[in-house]
C-alpha cells in the first residue's frame, strides 16, 4: 500500500444528537470530519487544535475506542478499521493518557498496573513479572521501592512516568500520546518530555503527539498538523509551521506563544495585536459556507494549507 | 451509654497485656535496626493513624513497620522485592473506621457475640422437643425449668427465642446474600457495557419494580406445601436485588467513562477481566456499605412476614412468630415473657447492624471520618 508507519485516510467521526419524542437522532456532531494524516516511522507528529478540535478523538479512534464514521487507518500496511467499526486492539499500538490521576487505578499497586499488559500477552511466572516490571520502572526513573506503592503516593510526574512505563512494557512500535504533559506543573513537563524523547530514540517509536501547547509540540514533534473544529488547516514540518505559517489559524496560534524576552515585549504585543485585526476581519474567508476549513492544498512538498479555493 | 463505652475501652486495653506489649516493642527494635542501613525510620502513615493500629494489631506488627517507611526506603539492593514495603490497604481505613467510632465497635461486638451465641447454642438445643406441645405447662412465667417461661402450647419461649434468632439471621444472611451477590453483578455488567445492553437491562429492572412483592411472597408461601430456609430466601432476593442492580449501575456508569478502564482495554486486558478486577474493587466500599445496611432491612422482612402469618409453621420457631402472640390482648398486657424477648432481639439486631453499617459508609466517604 504505503511506505508511511501509520496512514490515517480522510478519518470521519460522526456523534449522533438524540432527542425529540422517540428518542430519535437529530443531527451529527462532526467532531472529526475528513482528516488525512501519515506519520513515517521513527518520528513524532504533532496534533494540535483547540479543545473541541477533535485532537484526542483522532487518537482513540487509532486506538479503538471511537466508532469510526468512515475512512481507513492503516498501521504498516494493513488495514485497521472497517466503516462503522472500532479498531480492534493492537499490542504494538499503545496509549499515553492525559490524565495520569484517573488513568491509574487507584486500587492497584504500581507492579499489577505495569505487569498488566504483560499478563494479557505473554506468559511469565511471578518472578519474571517482578524482574520486566523493576527494569521497566528503573527505565522511567523510579526507584524500586515502588514496586508495591498504590498510585495515590506519587506526585502527577511520577504517575505520569508508571503510564508511560505501562505503554512501553510491550516494546509497542506506536505510542499515542493523548496530551501527556498537559495535566503536569510546568516545572515538570520538561522533565517527561525529556524522558519520553529519550525512550522514543532509545526504541525507535513513532508517536502521535496530540497537544494544545505549541511550545511543547515546538520541542517533540518533526511533523506538525494543526486541527480547527474536526479538520486540518495547515500541515507540516515544525520549521515550516513555526517560520512560515500560511493559515490565519496558524499565525495566531504561533503569535500566542509567550515569549520570555522582556524587550520585545511591545512589539510582541503590537504583533499580537495585528493579526488578531487580519483574524476578525478575514477568518471568515478561509472557512466554506459550512464553517468548514477548505481542503488542504500543497504549497511544497511537505507543507500544505488550507487556503480559501481562488475565483 | 457512656458508662459501656469506658467498659469496652478498658477490654481493648487489657488485650493488650504487659507481656505483649514488651513483644511488640522488641519487635519495633528489631525492625529499626533493620532499616537503619537505609533512611530514617520514622516515615509517615498515609492517615496518620499509627497510634491505634499499635493497641489493635499486634500480630502484624512486622508488616506494618515495612508500611511506616518513608517513601523510596526499600531502594537498598533493589532485588530484594520481596521486602519492599507496602502501603495501607483500604480495609484498613474500614478497620480503623470501625474501631474509632465506638459505637459501632460495640454494636459490632453484640452482633458478633449474638450471632456466635445463638448459632452455637442451637448446635445443642432439640427443636422437636422446643416445639412439643404440653398442655401441663400453659403460659409458665419464667421459671427455673423454662428460663423464659412457655406459650400457649407449652412450648419453652427461651429455646425459640434462640432458633428463632438463627433461623432470623440466617435468612438475612442468605437474601443479603443472595440480592447483593446478583444486584452487583446485573449492575456492573449494565453500567460497564451501557448503551443499548443497559437500556433493556434497566427496563427488566423496571419491570420487577412494579410487581408487588408481599403478594408474590405471600402467594408462593401458600401454594408451595413445604419449603426450607434456602428456598424461602431465593424467593425473597428474587424481588429485593434491584436496589443494589440499580445504585452500583449508576455508580458503574460514572466509573467507566474514567481512563484507567480505557486503558486496560487499551491494553487488551478482557471485558469481564476488566469488570471484574478494576471496575468492582472501585466500588467495594459502596457494595459493603450497601450489604450491611440491606442486611439490617432483610432481618427484618422474615419477622414481618412470620409475624403476619405467612412465614415459617409454627413448629419452626421464627422471632416473628413470637412477636404475633401480642396481637392477643391477654399475651400482650399479662405474659410480656412471651413477646418482650422477641421485640428486644430484632431491636437490637437491627440497630447493631445499621451502626456498623453506618461506620462502614463514613468511612467511604474522608470528609466524615471519624479514624
Amino acid at each position: 500500500m504505503s511506505n508511511e508507519f501509520l496512514e490515517i485516510k480522510d478519518l470521519k467521526i460522526h456523534f449522533p444528537i438524540k432527542g425529540g419524542f422517540f428518542n430519535t437522532v437529530k443531527d451529527h456532531v462532526k467532531a472529526v470530519d475528513g482528516v488525512n494524516i501519515s506519520i513515517p516511522k521513527g518520528t513524532t507528529y504533532g496534533l494540535v487544535g483547540e479543545s473541541g478540535s477533535g485532537k484526542t478523538t483522532t487518537g482513540k479512534a487509532v486506538m479503538g475506542l471511537n466508532d469510526i464514521t468512515e475512512g481507513e487507518i492503516f498501521f504498516r500496511g494493513e488495514k485497521l478499521s472497517g466503516k462503522g467499526k472500532k479498531v480492534g486492539v493492537n499490542r504494538d499500538i499503545q496509549m499515553i493518557f492525559q490524565d495520569p490521576y484517573s488513568s491509574l487505578n487507584v486500587r492497584k499497586r504500581v507492579f499489577d498496573i505495569i505487569a498488566e499488559p504483560l499478563k494479557n500477552y505473554e506468559s511469565h511466572s511471578k518472578n519474571e513479572l517482578i524482574e520486566e516490571v523493576l527494569k521497566l520502572l528503573e527505565r522511567v526513573g523510579l526507584p524500586p521501592g515502588s514496586l508495591y506503592k498504590f498510585p495515590h503516593e506519587f506526585s502527577g510526574g511520577q504517575r505520569q512516568r508508571i503510564g508511560v512505563a505501562r505503554a512501553i512494557a510491550l516494546n509497542p512500535k506506536l505510542i499515542i500520546a493523548d496530551e501527556p504533559v498537559s495535566a503536569l506543573d510546568v516545572s515538570v513537563q520538561a522533565q517527561v518530555l525529556n524522558f519520553m524523547q529519550e525512550i522514543q530514540q532509545d526504541m525507535d517509536l513513532t508517536m502521535l503527539f496530540i497537544a494544545h501547547d505549541l511550545g511543547v509540540v515546538r520541542h517533540m514533534c518533526q511533523h506538525i498538523g494543526i486541527m480547527y473544529h474536526g479538520r486540518l488547516v495547515e500541515e507540516g514540518t515544525a520549521e515550516e509551521i513555526f517560520n512560515n505559517p500560511q493559515h490565519i489559524y496558524t499565525k495566531r496560534l504561533i503569535a500566542a506563544i509567550p515569549d520570555t524576552n522582556v524587550e520585545k515585549v511591545e512589539s510582541n504585543l503590537k504583533l499580537r495585536q495585528q493579526i488578531k485585526e487580519e483574524y476578525d476581519q478575514h477568518f471568515a474567508e478561509y472557512l466554506d459556507d459550512e464553517g468548514r476549513a477548505f481542503p488542504l492544498q500543497a504549497i511544497s512538498d511537505t507543507h500544505k494549507v488550507a487556503l480559501p479555493v481562488k475565483g | 451509654m457512656s458508662q459501656k463505652d469506658k467498659d469496652i475501652n478498658n477490654e481493648t486495653n487489657e488485650e493488650t497485656t504487659d507481656a505483649s506489649r514488651e513483644e511488640i516493642e522488641s519487635q519495633n527494635r528489631r525492625a529499626s535496626d533493620e532499616q537503619s542501613t537505609s533512611r530514617d525510620s520514622d516515615g509517615r502513615d498515609p492517615y496518620g493513624n499509627r497510634g491505634d493500629e499499635r493497641l489493635h494489631g499486634s500480630s502484624e506488627m512486622s508488616t506494618h513497620m515495612n508500611s511506616d517507611m518513608p517513601p523510596g526506603a526499600g531502594d537498598h539492593g533493589g532485588l530484594d522485592y520481596k521486602n519492599l514495603p507496602k502501603s495501607t490497604p483500604g480495609w484498613k481505613v474500614l478497620v480503623q473506621e470501625l474501631i474509632a467510632d465506638k459505637l459501632a465497635l460495640f454494636s459490632l461486638i453484640i452482633f458478633a457475640s449474638i450471632t456466635a451465641y445463638v448459632f452455637g447454642l442451637t448446635m445443642f438445643l432439640d427443636q422437636a422437643e422446643i416445639v412439643f406441645v404440653d398442655l401441663f405447662a400453659i403460659h409458665e412465667p419464667p421459671n427455673e425449668e423454662f428460663r423464659l417461661g412457655t406459650d400457649y402450647g407449652g412450648r419453652d419461649i427461651f429455646g425459640q427465642l434462640i432458633i428463632g434468632t438463627r433461623n432470623s439471621l440466617a435468612i438475612g444472611f442468605l437474601v443479603t446474600l443472595m440480592s447483593v451477590g446478583f444486584g452487583i453483578v446485573y449492575g456492573l455488567i449494565s453500567g460497564y457495557f451501557g448503551g443499548q445492553i443497559d437500556n433493556a437491562l434497566m427496563r427488566v429492572v423496571d419491570f420487577f419494580l412494579v410487581l408487588p412483592f408481599l403478594m408474590i411472597v405471600i402467594v408462593f408461601v401458600t401454594i408451595v406445601p413445604s419449603y426450607d430456609i434456602w428456598t424461602f430466601s431465593a424467593i425473597m432476593a428474587a424481588f429485593l436485588w434491584m436496589g443494589t442492580a440499580r445504585l452500583i449501575r449508576s455508580l458503574a456508569l460514572q466509573e467507566t467513562e474514567l481512563d484507567y478502564i480505557n486503558a486496560s482495554k487499551t491494553l487488551g486486558t478482557s471485558n469481564l477481566k476488566v469488570i471484574f478486577s478494576q471496575l468492582m474493587p472501585n466500588l467495594v466500599g459502596i457494595i459493603i456499605v450497601n450489604g450491611t445496611l440491606s442486611l439490617a432491612a432483610n432481618i427484618g422482612i422474615e419477622s414481618g412476614l412470620s409475624f403476619l402469618g405467612f412465614g415459617f409453621p409454627e413448629d419452626y420457631p421464627s422471632l416473628g412468630t413470637l412477636l404475633s402472640y401480642a396481637t392477643q390482648t391477654q399475651t400482650l398486657q399479662n405474659r410480656w415473657w412471651v413477646w418482650l424477648p422477641a421485640a428486644l432481639m430484632i431491636l437490637v439486631l437491627m440497630l447493631c447492624v445499621r451502626n456498623i453499617g453506618e461506620a462502614l459508609r463514613r468511612a467511604g466517604d474522608a470528609r466524615q471520618r471519624q479514624a
